[in-house]
């Protein structure tokens, strides 16, 4: 209520002041009296600002005070938030722990401290003071607890990309772990790159499937043929068919290809971040526990050097388990298919019974 | 007396058929036609333009179902079903006779749409991908087939059944929501939402529309 009042006066006193300028004496005198009128209400309004701010600062203290925190621990981790938050989400977040736990073993000198903070219920002051302490946020609010799964998850695991090298997190473009993607996904990402690089992999190419993991240090561009980057340059191209260029590209000129993509700020996709962290899942179960750790320290070399080193098992048969146990085969595209004809028979049969015995007919 | 049946049911649906049968055999022909033309020989291009297709065939499934089983009760609601019940057949034989005559007639729409896809996928296809005709065909049956056998047994009903089923589900999602949302708030419960479980019922297996989810796409790798 206040502060627009005051802000009213201000204007008023400010317009009085330069409407005045031209106006004769008498109304100078009337518009100085007004003024001088005004003056104990500005400071009255003062006043009831400076007691309308100290009455909310008080309420805000009182409702620190009284905010009660409870406070689970996961391992190094520690979660804090009102007790009514934490005991709802206790089981969840003790399940997503027992599921994670073995991709932070040798981090616990790393995490320690690390406090995840349950937002819901929480002063908004003191949620300000958490996030500028830097602590991770699970902004929860639903009561529907199971739905928070994969945002506990990725809360959970995003710690362990923090601890990460830079180079290292951009290689797998910030995807969290517990690499769930399916090999299913892989498959059809490879598929669908439109890379004859991409197929040698697939078809058993080791060499190709480090270039297309990135793996290699190898420029992305360099998994595609100047054919298939010009194809890549005209998808991106909204006036392709008379872009010259492309035709030059076309023709087998790569800088002009490189122009290309360049222009329309393109970039030639290699597998992506779920790929290299599906990856580097197969990598970490075939390695000794704590390979994030080792990988973490792991600072020289191309990420297929580092992850070699860290899992302690060489590259190539890393990527030959790799190949074996996700890429051998293809997709079954009618996977559960099968169970899924059977209930939809046997539901056409129940329905078929339930119309059979309708009421319809009954007379009287 | 299934012929006379069929020939029943082809009489009240065939206006309605034509139209659909053209639908069946022409969509999946015109999104092979497309995707090539559009992608130009590439997997990714063509994937992105048969996903913009996909969405359409599980609603032409249960469109299809759907008007097949309306059509399959108008001739008794005309005549108030005078004639069936001058025949000398029970009821649950007249229902189930009613019933195959329009599973029958489904095979229609999903042979088109067959003939359409298979048509489509005769056309060079990039390396890695694959045409999935007869699955994708046998899918969008068992999709009719379950909207038909859904429409044509609440059909079958009186209106006051159709009602009853109807009300109680939406009872049950509005006021179960209520209702579970303050145990939830008061006890500090996690009860799921009745919404949830009936959608997770229905859909996932071994749920009626089951089928409806999954892969519809006719392409993949």
């Amino acid at each position: 209520m206040s502060r627009p009042v005051l802000t009213a006066a201000m204007l008023l006193l400010v317009s009085n002041a330069a409407a005045a300028q031209p106006a004769p004496q008498e109304v100078m005198q009337r518009q100085r009296a007004l003024l001088d009128s005004l003056r104990p209400r500005l400071v009255e309004l003062r006043e009831l600002v400076r007691i309308e701010a100290s009455v909310r600062r008080a309420e805000a203290e009182r409702e620190w005070e009284s905010t009660v925190l409870d406070t689970l621990r996961l391992g190094p981790l520690r979660v804090i938030g009102v007790p009514v938050e934490v005991a709802r989400r206790r089981n969840l977040l003790e399940d997503v722990w027992s599921e994670q736990q073995h991709l932070f073993t040798g981090l616990e000198e790393a995490l320690a401290g690390e406090t995840i903070v349950l937002t819901h219920g929480l002063p908004t002051r003191m949620r300000t003071l958490y996030r500028s302490r830097q602590h991770h946020e699970l902004p929860l609010g639903s009561l529907w607890v199971d739905r928070h799964r994969p945002a506990t998850e990725a809360t959970i695991t995003r710690l362990i990309i923090k601890l990460m090298p830079d180079s290292v997190r951009r290689w797998m473009t910030n995807e969290l772990p517990p690499y769930d993607v399916p090999d299913e996904e892989v498959y059809r990402r490879l598929t669908l790159l439109g890379s004859s690089r991409a197929q040698a992999c697939l078809a058993g190419d080791l060499k190709a499937c480090a270039a297309v993991l990135g793996l290699d240090g190898s420029d992305p561009h360099d998994l595609y043929t100047p054919v298939e980057l010009a194809r890549i340059a005209a998808r991106r191209s909204t006036a392709a068919v008379e872009d010259a260029q492309i035709d030059v590209c076309r023709d087998g000129d790569l800088s002009a290809c490189r122009a290309v993509l360049e222009r329309y700020h393109a970039v030639a996709p290699g597998a992506g971040g779920r790929a290299h962290v599906h990856f580097l899942g197969y990598a970490m179960a075939a390695a000794e526990p704590g390979m994030f750790a080792r990988l973490r320290h792991e600072r020289t070399g191309t990420i297929g050097e580092r992850i070699e080193r860290a899992a302690g098992v060489p590259l190539t048969v890393l990527l030959e388990g790799w190949h074996a146990a996700a890429l051998a085969t293809p997709p079954d595209s009618d996977r559960h298919g099968g169970r899924t004809r059977f209930a939809a028979v046997l539901w056409v049969a129940i329905l078929a019974t339930l119309a059979g015995r309708s009421t319809r007919w009954r007379i009287g | 007396m299934l012929k006379q049946m069929l020939w029943l049911h082809w009489k009240a649906v065939r206006w309605v058929m034509l139209p659909l049968v053209l639908l069946c055999a022409g969509m999946p022909l015109a999104a092979m036609r497309l995707s090539q033309t559009t992608g130009g020989g590439d997997a990714y291009d063509m994937i992105v333009m048969i996903e913009l297709w996909t969405p359409m065939f599980p609603f032409l499934a249960a469109f299809t179902g759907i008007s097949m089983a309306l059509t399959a009760w108008v001739w008794d609601h005309n005549g108030r079903h005078i004639y069936a019940l001058s025949l000398p057949v029970e009821r649950w034989e007249y229902v189930l006779l009613k019933m195959a005559a329009g599973t029958l007639l489904l095979a229609v729409p999903a042979a088109a749409l067959w003939l359409g896809a298979w048509v489509g996928s005769l056309q060079p296809i990039p390396e890695g991908l694959h045409a999935y005709v007869l699955s994708f065909s046998a899918r969008f049956l068992l999709a009719a087939l379950i909207a038909y056998a859904a429409t044509f047994a609440l059909a079958a009903g009186t209106v006051r059944t159709a009602s009853v089923v109807i009300t109680v589900l939406l009872a049950t999602v509005i006021f179960g929501s209520v209702g579970v949302e303050f145990v939830n708030g008061t006890f500090g419960a996690s009860v799921p939402a009745p919404l949830d479980v009936i959608k997770a019922a229905l859909t996932r297996w071994p749920g009626p529309f089951n089928v409806y989810g999954g892969s519809w796409m006719l392409i993949d790798v």
